[in-house]
């Protein structure tokens, strides 16, 4: 490491900085090793490392093949994962990325595909390429071509899918998985797919139909193919194109949730929060500007509150790494924009709440059935809410959601330090008293009523449908865990 | 990457900037503390590679300083080089990811950690500001602070030359160092340590000795008690010279600093406190604080440093609830019960109807049915048949436990012992198959199986080395009994042995006692076995002894540089008696070879230090004269190499007999002593002193003039 | 089984579909209708494709209409009809009737050529949900089901199998299932798991209430999966699910892929089959007559083409009886019962369902 800073211990910062500088290998595994030290902690710097890690693994990626560089990217995704896996943005970059590689290659493929239909002298790819813009619809999706007609589509797939940390061959096909993100619609199919491996054999090298003509030149272009690829489009080029896009999300997403604020908060409601959350301050305060409401802030205690103090008194956390990160755009707080604060203890919240008009919650991280995993706390303030039929509205950047299927919720809920509850001074406790702390709480889809995300505000049970659309039904099967999502 | 991205970074140049510092952090590991405490396993594993929470102890040190930001690390072996060295070249600190920027193993046949420093202030490798810890450390907690603090004060007073990281921790803790406890005096203002104390402490002993200097001159002052060193220090270069400077300190705490603080008035450094409330810190300083860290570890005190965080490459830990970690892999029998705060390793099997509780169990154990484990620590490959119990035990590796056996609270079992059926291993039992601590590249050398320990068919046998014994009476006194008794009075046996060349809690005097009760035994011929640093002692104690004679100093200044020699190289009484034997045999043949008569080459000789020659034994009052007789016994042995040697040793003996060092019952017993006529040498230069021994049995009665017709009769 | 008079067309599919029903205990429903039908294309001489399409739809029907309840039946034909239909109109194939013709032979080799594929895939998607089984059923859980599942019972076994697992299970045994024979009725199931050292209690339906308070999830297995993500199962897993629901605890169905039908029941009684579990009787003991009541599921969808005729009716009332594993009385467990359905392709919220089902029909 050339980190030449000797009194500050390792962060984010300091490992962003050292991104540049620093063999790939060498950044991988120094994140690892700060992701299991929890030195780079919470969606937010999770996801800015990985995606920055990610960006330098692509750009020192030789070679142009898109399933190569898919399984690197899954490789390294595998490991910062297991690094740990309750930090679940750091896989939704990564399956973001996947998904990104896997869409600039399918247009490849698609161009590809014409190619090979217009050598086979058929006017059907400019069909193709007519409808292919609403073809995102739906039916569009089973395109035959990839059942019968084009056996090598799948066949190009065919390593890759065997690469699928052990899918079965029953995959969708490639197509369709581009044009919409909807695996299932030809999972459904699936079952008559063109199978990868087996039946290529098995399908007849038609004899007596135009198909036989067909397989020869697609699998004769396919090695044009990739020589086009090679020299038509840069892939790397592309996806780092891509990830700056998913760099520039992150960046501005709080922003963009925050201009929903309007719709969700109005003149003289009562707003209980809670935790210091950045994207909760930029939203109370973009409705701040134009209507008077109070704020009622449970503290968090013991993890998260000297946080909210700052945060209610400065309007920033004091934490470095959210300082150096933020450092671009000025901060005040709450009430230096004439709203009335109320910091209450976590304890006081069910008292209270019957005043309350709203709830926002920030959340750790959003899971596909429409739950999430937020700071401690957070569940009881929703079923206080519930109770009293106050609504909640969880304010969450679609970074965090994640296509993973909460199958087991303890093993989602991190446990912190015991220290922060009982003083580690204190030996007859240390001996005696079993102290947890758990940091996440997970709250089930039905206490939440509304998701604001930077693309507008979503229902619980319309996540799937938002998952479906980031992420790739291959990529979410990442960490060889069986741990699938919901389309 | 987006505007707002750039700023950021621009933003992180900016601050880090601030903090930049053209040299790197460094970081040296004692990786070797030189100390006997966690035998029997420090026989064949070096102490820092034992697992802790089913890692090795290195790592969280490892872990610790990347931590910190530290950049170059010194690992400083003693024994067991090869192994810590293999370990740290495998481990991921030396690959090229590691956050390390350099990380050696510095091999030195080093004694104590005074010689530890002193060889590396030769080394000249520490160019700055540096830490030095143990390769024992357990502590997450950040340095920022501690190092900024200690660099102001460096900038605002070069003789700020330590900074001491001290973790607070209530009047009771598990953690603390138990039988002692370190007192700091510390000027709360400057957060200075002016004053520091390892008071043992037991009823009899409640006092602390501060320099009423201190008093006047601080209207304030914290007298603590209830700090856990964790042995964590922030060093400039300058310590390391003042340890060269003082060759006799051996022992961080109770050596160095004790003393540096003590004479600040001459070399006016100042050694500082840095003091933390939170966050965790500790040292697995003996078996006891292995118990309790383990158990802090666990109970996720040391968070994130928990069994979960994986901290080692390949490690799955998963938590569940109640700190239960388990590892994948781990095939549990439908029946078997485990309760909470319990670490199980991958491939490990457990039976139907087992019970563990509150233990760590490494790697590809199998543990049989209905067993029942509490508070046990069970290394990796370790088997446990059926029906036994395992409470408050250690085992080791490759141990194997037969059926319905009964492991008692306190046993330790050290690597591949194998304890057949039905036996029942109690609490005070140490068991081994190694002889002797395993030297570099080569194999542990075994034992021959005590079948009364391990059974029919077992392997291993009780560790004893004779250090160890009469240390455990001594023991027995001091530790508090309680479970935890054999896991700290282990600790604390091992203390008091290792006093000198470690920062240990038991304290001098009573080391004395033991000392001489034990190195009266040490034969005669025993030189050679004598450690390393007894040989120098045995050289530079007798020409130090010898120039003074020469020069005819002091007694007294003779007495005190023997003390603190004795004391700075751990040596025996018995060395010392050697020694002084020795020097004035020397001296006393030089004097004759200058033509003076034997008799008064003796009496000028003797005479001047009747106070120091007392000093030599201690058994005025016992009926056998053990450290007397020694002293002849060595008087005789060197004498007998000598020209004229049986006349000096009659005249010594009468002399010494006069001058009341030596009591008749002494001489008599020396006498009647097998070692005495050892060998032919030994048999010719007694002769001379037969009369002598015959006057003495029948001078009983007339014993003035009786001693003046002895004279007559020999002149 | 009433089997018709075969029809004209000289390919019996019923008894093709009851053959292959009868060799392979595997077989689903769906997936042996889907294998009828292929082998009737196979014998089919047809080049085009409305002809094709005209046979198949014969088959199909006769299909139906040879069980008493062809709800998972008709999700195999559907669905195979479906995919004919898109892949076949879709606009290149009217345009260029050369490539299209090409793709409709391709087509028709690829099924033909892979018509045993079809069944592995179909056990192979079993495997895979049973392998999803790991992250359902946790470590000292106490699961509850019910019914004569393969797809469940396949779960069960390779949690059982993974050893690491230790789970109890709670298995809803009613009366004729009890009476059942075969590999897949639940008496086999419980035998097959405690062949395994699972631990398992058989209840009546009527002790679910009861035993709730010790259960941590419920899984249930489908013969449907409706448009609107409700499931149609073995009577019984209507009112486990209400009780799941009352006692909070998680109620998953899984159920493979091709198990999802075009059906949007609006209640109980709204199901394209007749059953016989509501028979009002009057009369003294011994002549009973049985009240021909409206009340109950007699609602004919015309596209189904199924006639209930008396020879149906009859049929239906036997089939209490004479209770074959499928056609087992079923009811219908609403959407808002089911925390999730378990696919071979992952957990699916019941509002994803409909998705899928509408992509593929329009």
């Amino acid at each position: 490491m050339s980190r030449s800073t000797t009194i500050q211990a390792p962060g984010l910062s300091s490992y962003l900085k050292s991104l540049r500088s620093t063999p790939v290998e060498a950044s991988i595994e120094h994140f690892i090793s700060l992701l299991k030290r929890r030195q780079i902690r919470n969606s937010r710097p999770c996801a800015l490392a990985t995606t920055q890690l990610l960006i330098q693994v692509v750009k020192e990626f030789k070679g142009k093949d898109a399933d190569k560089l898919l399984r690197r990217i899954r490789d390294v995704g595998r490991r910062l994962i297991a690094a740990q896996p309750r930090e679940m943005v750091v896989g939704n970059i990564v399956r973001r990325v996947l998904g990104l590689i896997r869409e600039i290659k399918d247009d490849d493929a698609d161009a590809d595909s014409n190619a090979v239909n217009s050598d086979a002298g058929s006017p059907t790819p400019h069909h193709d390429s007519l409808n292919r813009p609403h073809l995102a619809s739906s039916i569009s999706t089973f395109s035959p071509l990839r059942h019968g007609a084009l056996p090598p589509m799948d066949t190009t797939s065919g390593p890759e899918s065997l690469a699928d940390s052990g899918e079965l061959p029953h995959r969708p096909a490639l197509f369709s998985s581009h044009t919409s993100y909807a695996p299932l619609g030809t999972s459904l199919f699936g079952l008559f797919s063109q199978p990868d491996t087996p039946s290529n054999t098995s399908t007849p090298t038609g004899r007596h139909s135009p198909t036989g003509k067909h397989t020869m030149t697609a699998s004769a272009l396919e090695r044009i193919g990739e020589s086009t690829i090679l020299k038509r489009t840069n892939i790397k080029a592309e996806v780092l194109e891509g990830m700056n896009e998913l760099q520039d999300e992150l960046e501005q997403s709080d922003d963009q949730i925050a201009a929903n604020a309007l719709d969700h908060i109005h003149s003289n409601e009562i707003i209980l929060t809670h935790t210091a959350s950045t994207s909760v301050q930029k939203f109370l305060l973009a409705a701040a500007k134009k209507r008077k409401f109070t704020v009622v802030h449970a503290e968090a205690h013991p993890n998260d509150h000297d946080a909210v103090h700052a945060t209610i008194l400065t309007g920033k956390k004091r934490d470095a790494e959210v300082i150096s990160e933020e450092a671009g755009d000025r901060w005040k707080p709450l009430t230096a924009a004439g709203i009335t604060v109320v910091l209450i203890p976590d304890s006081h919240v069910f008292a209270i709440m019957a005043r309350v008009n709203k709830v926002i919650l920030a959340t750790h991280s959003v899971l596909a059935n429409g739950g999430l995993v937020a700071a401690a706390g957070a569940r009881v303030i929703a079923s206080a809410a519930k109770v009293h039929r106050t609504p909640v509205v969880v304010v969450t950047g679609v970074y965090k959601l994640s296509p993973v299927y909460p199958f087991d919720i303890d093993e989602l809920i991190e446990y912190g330090d015991a220290g922060n509850v009982v003083p580690y001074d204190d030996g007859d406790f240390v001996d005696k008293v079993d102290v947890d702390n758990p940091l996440y709480d997970y709250v089930p889809p039905e206490l939440v009523d509304l998701y604001v995300t930077n693309l507008g505000g979503h229902a619980p049970s319309y996540l799937y449908r938002i998952v479906a659309d980031h992420y790739h039904p291959d990529d979410i099967n990442l960490s060889g865990a069986v741990e699938r999502d919901e389309k | 990457m987006g505007p707002k991205g750039k700023k950021g970074q621009a933003a992180d140049k900016a601050k880090s900037g601030e903090v930049e510092r053209e040299d790197p952090l460094q970081a040296v590991i004692l990786a070797d503390p030189f100390e006997t405490r966690f035998n029997p396993f420090t026989l064949e594993r070096p102490r820092c590679l034992l697992p802790l929470a089913n890692t090795p102890l290195i790592e969280y040190t490892f872990e610790f300083l990347a931590n910190a930001g530290v950049e170059e690390v010194f690992v400083y072996c003693g024994a067991h080089t090869d192994l810590v060295d293999d370990y740290v070249q495998r481990s991921k600190w030396s690959s090229l990811s590691s956050p390390f920027s350099k990380i050696n193993t510095i091999h030195s046949t080093a004694q104590s950690i005074g010689d530890a420093m002193r060889d590396l202030d030769k080394k000249g490798i520490l160019t700055g500001d540096f830490l030095l810890v143990y390769g024992d450390v357990v502590s997450n907690l950040p340095l920022e602070s501690a190092l900024a603090a200690h660099r102001a004060r460096r900038a605002a007073n070069k003789d700020a030359i330590m900074t001491m990281v001290l973790r607070e921790a209530g009047t009771t803790h598990r953690t603390k160092a138990q039988g002692t406890c370190p007192v700091f005096v510390i000027d709360p203002r400057k957060d200075r340590c002016l004053h520091f104390e390892q008071m043992p402490n037991r009823e009899h002993n409640k006092f602390l000795s501060i320099d009423p200097g201190l008093l006047s001159s601080y209207q304030e002052l914290d007298v603590r008690q209830d700090l856990i060193d964790c042995g964590i220090d922030i060093c400039t270069p300058d310590v390391l010279a003042l340890w060269s400077d003082n060759f006799d300190f051996q022992a961080p705490r109770k050596g160095f600093l004790h003393s540096v603080l003590k004479d600040y008035d001459l070399n006016g450094k100042t050694i500082h406190t840095h003091i933390v409330t939170d966050h965790y810190a500790a040292r697995v300083r003996n078996l006891h604080a292995y118990d309790s860290i383990s158990k802090d570890i666990v109970s996720r005190w040391a968070y994130p440093l928990c069994p979960d965080s994986n901290l080692l490459r390949g490690q799955s830990y998963r938590l569940q609830k109640g700190n239960i970690y388990k590892e994948q892999g781990v095939i549990l029998a439908r029946s078997c019960i485990i309760n909470r705060k319990t670490v199980i390793g991958r491939d490990t099997s457990v039976g139907e109807g087992s019970v563990i509780s509150n233990s760590i169990i490494g790697r590809g154990c199998v543990i049989g049915r209905n067993v029942a484990i509490d508070g046990a620590y069970i290394w990796d490959n370790t088997r446990i048949g059926d029906g036994s119990s395992v409470k408050r035990a250690i085992l080791a590796s490759e141990v194997s436990v037969g059926r319905t056996c009964k492991v008692e609270p306190g046993a330790l079992i050290s690597y591949g012992v194998t304890i057949s059926d039905g036996m029942t291993i109690g609490g005070d039992h140490r068991i081994t198959r190694a002889k002797r601590r395993r030297e570099k590249n080569e194999d542990v050398e075994r034992g021959e199986p005590n079948i009364a320990i391990v059974g029919q068919g077992g392997d291993g046998f009780e560790y004893l080395d004779d250090e160890e014994e009469d240390e455990d009476e001594v023991v027995e006194g001091l530790t508090p009994t309680g479970l935890i008794y054999n896991l700290s009075s282990l600790a604390l046996s091992t203390d008091s042995i290792s006093t000198l060349n470690s920062n240990s809690e038991s304290d001098i005097s009573q080391e004395y006692t033991q000392r001489s009760a034990s190195g009266s035994f040490v034969s005669i011929d025993s030189v050679e076995s004598e450690s390393g640093h007894a040989k120098h002692f045995d050289h530079d104690a007798a020409s130090s002894i010898y120039d003074s004679l020469e020069a005819g100093h002091e007694s007294a200044n003779i007495q005190l540089e023997l003390t603190s020699l004795r004391m700075s190289l751990n040596a025996s009484e018995h060395q010392v008696r050697r020694a002084v034997a020795v020097a004035f045999v020397k001296r006393v043949s030089q004097v004759i070879k200058s033509g003076v008569e034997a008799k008064q080459a003796v009496a000028q000789v003797f005479d001047p230090h009747k106070s120091l020659l007392k000093r030599i034994s201690f058994d005025k009052e016992e009926a056998a004269k053990v450290d007397q007789v020694d002293f002849l016994l060595l008087l005789q042995k060197e004498l007998a190499s000598r020209e004229k040697g049986d006349i000096i040793l009659l005249q010594a003996s009468m002399k010494l007999y006069q001058m009341d060092v030596l009591q008749p019952e002494a001489v008599e017993q020396w006498w009647a002593d097998a070692k005495a006529t050892g060998t032919e040498a030994l048999v010719n230069v007694r002769q001379k002193t037969q009369p002598f021994i015959e006057f003495l049995e029948n001078q009983s009665e007339e014993d003035s003039e009786g001693e003046s017709e002895e004279e007559s009769e020999l002149e | 089984m009433a089997t018709e008079t075969p029809l004209p067309d000289e390919f019996d599919v019923v008894a093709v579909y009851h053959r292959l029903l009868a060799n392979d205990h595997d077989l689903t429903m769906p997936v042996a209708a889907i294998e009828a039908l292929v082998e009737a294309m196979a014998t089919s001489s047809t080049q085009t494709v409305s002809e094709t399409m005209r046979n198949l739809e014969k088959h199909t029907n006769t299909l139906k209409s040879s069980v008493a309840n062809p709800i998972s039946l008709s999700a195999g034909t559907d669905l195979f009809q479906r995919y004919l239909v898109t892949t076949l109109n879709r606009p290149s194939a009217g345009v260029a009737s050369p490539s299209g013709a090409g793709d409709f032979d391709a087509i028709r080799n690829h099924l033909l050529s892979n018509g045993r594929l079809f069944a592995e895939r179909a056990k192979a998607s079993r495997n895979k949900i049973a392998s999803f089984g790991r992250n359902l059923v946790r470590d000292g859980a106490t699961v509850l089901t019910n019914g004569g599942s393969r797809v469940v019972a396949a779960l069960l076994r390779s949690v059982a199998e993974t050893g690491s697992v230790r789970f109890k299970v709670v298995y809803v045994l009613d009366s004729d299932a009890d009476s059942q024979e075969g590999e897949w009725s639940g008496t086999a199931i419980v035998a097959m798991l405690r062949a395994r050292g699972i631990p398992v209690a058989t209840i009546p339906d009527s002790a679910v209430a009861y035993s709730l308070g010790k259960i941590d999830i419920v899984i249930v297995g489908a013969e449907g999966v409706v448009e609107n993500g409700g499931i149609i199962s073995r009577l019984g897993t209507y009112q486990i699910g209400l009780l799941a629901k009352a006692k909070q605890k998680p109620f998953y169905v899984v159920a493979e892929s091709h198990k999802f039908v075009k059906l949007f029941p609006l209640n109980q009684y709204d199901l394209p089959i007749k059953q016989r579990i509501l028979d009002f009787k009057v009369g003294k003991e011994g002549e009973l007559v049985s009240t021909e009541n409206e009340s109950q599921g007699g609602y004919t969808v015309e596209d189904e083409g199924v006639d209930f005729s008396d020879s149906g009716v009859s049929e239906g009332k036997t089939r209490r009886k004479c209770s074959g594993s499928s056609e087992d009385p079923v009811d219908y467990t609403p959407p808002n019962l089911i925390s999730g359905i378990l696919t071979e392709s992952g957990v699916l919220t019941p509002s994803a369902v409909s998705e899928e089902l509408i992509k593929i029909w329009f």
